[in-house]
């Protein structure tokens, strides 16, 4: 058996991933199916939660590439259990890279002003990547587009309000002994 | 086999060493007991065996650790782990993957090992285990012994010479436990060595050769299984022996009126097997229940349907000789859950009592104090320790003056110490007007404060209705 | 044809063929912007549904896609009111879109409905990707079934306490709401994480260059078949689509 010198990824970190992973998925869902799809307030409440579950989880993984990886991960789970769409795959992969260098460039994950801020251009980059999916699809009727990218901007004020709140939570569990300071 | 030369060790951020100078020398084919109070540096023993601390934990190590007369500092934890394999409380926590085949297979499809040597190794311990019947189940679907023996056989696939079970008894029944102790002793028969962690004592009796009794990090006393009963109270350990209760069972006569009467219930789930059927009892009202009966017997169905969870497809359940309707049942009924994590919501003890009702702060404060939680009151209710919790959670059910109290596994991974204080608190809730029914397979528990006993037995009935 | 017992011809298709598919269509259609080439699609990505033969699942999704379809059409009913030289472009426009979905949608139900949650790890280990993209897959798909159960635990739980987790709740107290759902999920799941690292650190996985697996999954006939069709149609649509053909 040929053994491996060095793992960048502790096998810890993977799991902890993959567990967000699968938590931000079905706690999203659970909103969207608990409130009613089509319920403004739902929308922004899912974003809240998933963009706080994700500023937690940098908040425990500090290492460059988590968002990178938890990006593919849910990619690639999402379209074989979901039938998300792979076609902003690459996009989306691209734009995590960015924020994961970032991160690592200003505070290597220490710094909580800058886990804000690369959360919430993580959050804007995904769905710009897969607006511009959506503008391919509907290219002829850009009406169609302006009502699916009103929708989206309404999800993104949750994304904005779940930065806050994903710091409150991340120094609250910080408290409670639960993440290491 | 296991050597500990005079090892200290401390986590990090901590200031307090979690155990202190333990030498101990544990041989081929021993099966050694560590008990002792909440904190007492027993999975700390664990953690150095198989090297997860400090390996995976960090934190700062004195003295050395031997396995296999090999040093663990010179080893990484899965080299360790070849010859060390480790059962947890909870199994289900250590699967990968939803079904039993594909979780045998798993630790060695990750190492890489041939599929037909895979294929054969389950088999193998398929037969060994006893796994057919549910060799090909849902890991959902498995009962807490089943899970048990499906995380034994995986470890044994990993062929280890040591194996050390932390806790393992936490969420077995009788049966459950006594089927685990047989293949304990027959894996003690054939040559490994085993150290077990438990609080619950009774089970282990035949299969132990020595007990090693910890407090605050040391290893205070060390004997036969003896010392177990001998020490108890001085080191807050769980009883050694389990008397068979002479508490009064509930028998179906005529219906009182004054509690919970339930008339010719039925019950099952869609597609499933009948779980209830024209079942009667009628249960007196400020008294502590223990329902009991094996797993799968039907008492999470039945405190679902006292509590208005699940509604009957037959039959009537009757409060203080009224007929009630499931959403009425689901205000005047609380259940406090097995894991304590699921019910604990708010930023301080205090604000978890709080929202469950909307009187004064005056009824928060009497609340806190009732349960020995007033000092605690600021504190985050998760940065609590298991029994502290566990209040926590009772006294939040109770704040919502419930007239039905529901207990499901209240005591499991508790200490002798913190079982008492749960205890207290359940009859304490009696005299707050209510009724208790505990769900449980602790049979301390049950002789300590319940008042009557509840069999419920497979397929459908008590056993006296 | 080697079909597995019970399973009809799209159902015993491999995973990848289908994921191949699925990706394939998702690219094709933001190129074409012709109606014929995407009618051409629609038609064969239909008939590979329709093969299926899950004749309830069609049913209902396209009953959601026209509903979808009809409010889109509400929504634009709107906008025309606001903007009326819209209307000069005709009906056609408002359609295109639609057909893309539909095409979309066609493969995806394939990919989706016959994936099963169990099957995805076998599925996993089969695309030969990197461990360190394996493990977390593996764990997410580990844990939406239980993530579902500790969820319903949850919401049981606060119903106890009074609290009820519905569109009423979450409109008017939103705050509450997130907090009262989100600890407990949170807590869990950081607890669950641990555990599991401290199993997967303990079964040494990570450490071993090869993942091998009981579960084989090959390419048969079938599927080189279905892909050559696939590509086929791919190329003709986008021949037709700049008028090469």
């Amino acid at each position: 058996m040929k053994l491996y010198k060095k793992k960048y990824w502790e096998t810890g970190e993977l799991v902890t991933i993959g567990v967000f992973a699968a938590l931000i998925k079905i706690s999203t869902i659970l909103v969207a199916v608990a409130g009613g799809g089509m319920n403004p307030i739902t929308l922004v409440l899912k974003n809240v939660i998933a963009t706080s579950l994700l500023i937690i989880l940098i908040h425990k993984v500090k290492k460059f590439g988590v968002l990178t990886l938890f990006t593919i991960i849910t990619s690639i789970v999402s379209f074989l259990l979901l039938g998300n769409n792979m076609a902003f795959f690459p996009g989306a992969i691209f734009f995590s890279f960015v924020c994961d260098a970032i991160i690592h460039y200003f505070g290597k994950g220490e710094k909580t002003f800058v886990i804000i801020l690369v959360v919430g251009i993580f959050d804007f980059s995904s769905r710009f990547v897969s607006l511009c999916y959506s503008w391919f699809l509907f290219k002829e009727t850009i009406e169609l587009f302006i009502v699916g990218a009103t929708i989206v901007a309404v999800g993104y004020l949750g994304c904005l309000i779940g930065l806050i709140t994903g710091s409150i939570f991340a120094k609250e569990l910080k408290h409670a002994g639960i993440i290491k300071a | 086999m296991i050597k500990f030369k005079n090892v200290t060790y401390r986590y990090p951020f901590q200031e307090e060493n979690a155990v202190n100078s333990i030498s101990m020398h544990i041989k081929k084919g021993e099966t050694v007991l560590c008990t002792g109070a909440s904190g007492c540096g027993k999975s700390t023993l664990i953690n150095l065996i198989n090297g997860l601390a400090p390996h995976y934990f960090k934190g700062e190590i004195e003295g050395d650790v031997f396995v296999n007369g090999i040093n663990n500092r010179d080893r990484k934890i899965y080299e360790i782990s070849k010859d060390v394999g480790t059962l947890f409380q909870d199994p289900e926590h250590q699967f990968f993957t939803l079904n039993v085949k594909d979780e045998l297979a798993f630790g060695l499809e990750c190492k890489g090992v041939d599929e037909k040597i895979i294929e054969e190794a389950i088999s193998k311990v398929e037969k060994d285990f006893f796994l057919t019947p549910i060799i090909n189940s849902y890991i959902f679907h498995l009962s807490e012994g089943e899970k048990q023996k499906v995380a034994l056989a995986s470890i044994f696939l990993q062929k280890p010479s040591i194996l050390i079970l932390d806790e393992p008894s936490a969420n077995l029944d009788i049966k459950s436990a006594k089927e685990l102790a047989e293949k304990l002793a027959a894996l003690k028969e054939s040559g490994m060595t085993i150290f077990i962690v438990d609080h619950r004592l009774y089970w282990l009796k035949d299969i132990v050769d020595r007990v090693f009794i910890l407090k605050e990090g040391n290893i205070c006393e060390e004997g036969d299984f003896s010392i177990v009963e001998k020490k108890q109270k001085e080191y807050g350990l769980r009883s050694s022996f389990v008397c068979h209760s002479n508490k009064e069972e509930i028998v179906f006569k005529s219906f009182l009126k004054e509690g919970v009467d339930i008339e010719n219930m039925s019950f099952f789930h869609k597609g499933d097997k009948t779980i209830f059927s024209s079942f009667n009892a009628s249960i007196p009202s400020k008294k502590v229940v223990a329902i009991v009966g094996e797993n799968g017997a039907g008492k999470t169905t039945f405190a679902r349907i006292l509590t208005g969870l699940n509604k009957l497809q037959d039959g009537k359940i009757y409060l203080k000789g009224e007929s009630i309707k499931p959403k009425d049942l689901l205000k005047k009924s609380s259940l406090v859950l097995q894991n304590t994590d699921y019910q604990l919501h708010m930023k301080t003890v205090e604000e978890e009592l709080e929202v469950c009702h909307k009187k004064e702060k005056e009824y928060t404060t009497t609340l806190l104090d009732f349960f020995g939680l007033k000092k605690f009151a600021k504190r985050h209710p998760q940065s609590l320790s298991a029994g502290q919790k566990q209040r926590v959670v009772i006294a939040a059910a109770i704040a919502k003056e419930p007239e039905i109290l529901i207990l499901d596994e209240p005591t499991s991974g508790l200490d002798g110490v913190n079982m008492d204080i749960v205890a207290k608190a359940i009859k304490n809730a009696t005299s707050q007007g209510v009724s208790v029914f505990i769900i449980t397979h602790d049979l301390e528990l049950i002789e300590k404060c319940s008042t009557h006993i509840l069999k419920i037995e497979k397929p459908n009935c008590t056993k006296s209705s | 044809m080697n079909l597995k017992e019970g399973k009809n011809f799209v159902e015993a298709l491999d995973i990848r063929t289908k994921m191949i598919i699925s990706i394939l269509a998702s690219l094709t259609v933001i190129i074409i912007q012709e109606l014929a080439p995407l009618l051409i699609l629609l038609s064969i990505s239909f008939l590979y549904l329709f093969c299926y033969r899950k004749f309830k699942l069609i049913f209902f999704s396209y009953a959601f896609l026209f509903f979808m379809f009809l409010l889109a059409v509400f929504c634009v009913w709107i906008l025309l009111k606001m903007v009326p030289d819209m209307a000069s472009r005709g009906i056609l426009i408002f359609f295109k879109p639609f057909l893309r979905v539909a095409i979309l949608m066609n493969t995806t139900l394939v990919l989706v409905a016959s994936a099963r949650v169990s099957d995805l790890l076998s599925v996993l280990k089969s695309l030969k990707i990197p461990f360190f993209l394996f493990l977390p897959a593996t764990v997410m798909i580990r844990f939406i079934p239980s993530f579902i159960n500790d969820t319903k635990q949850v919401v049981e739980s606060l119903k106890m306490k009074g609290h009820n987790i519905n569109p009423i709740s979450i409109t008017f107290k939103p705050v509450l709401t997130t907090r009262l759902l989100f600890i407990p999920l949170v807590v869990k799941s950081l607890r669950t994480a641990d555990d599991l690292s401290v199993a997967s650190e303990l079964k040494g996985f990570g450490y071993y260059k090869n993942i091998t697996s009981i579960n084989k999954n090959k390419f048969a006939y079938p599927d080189y078949l279905i892909l050559f069709v696939t590509f086929s149609f791919i190329v003709l649509s986008l021949l037709m689509n700049f008028k090469l053909l």
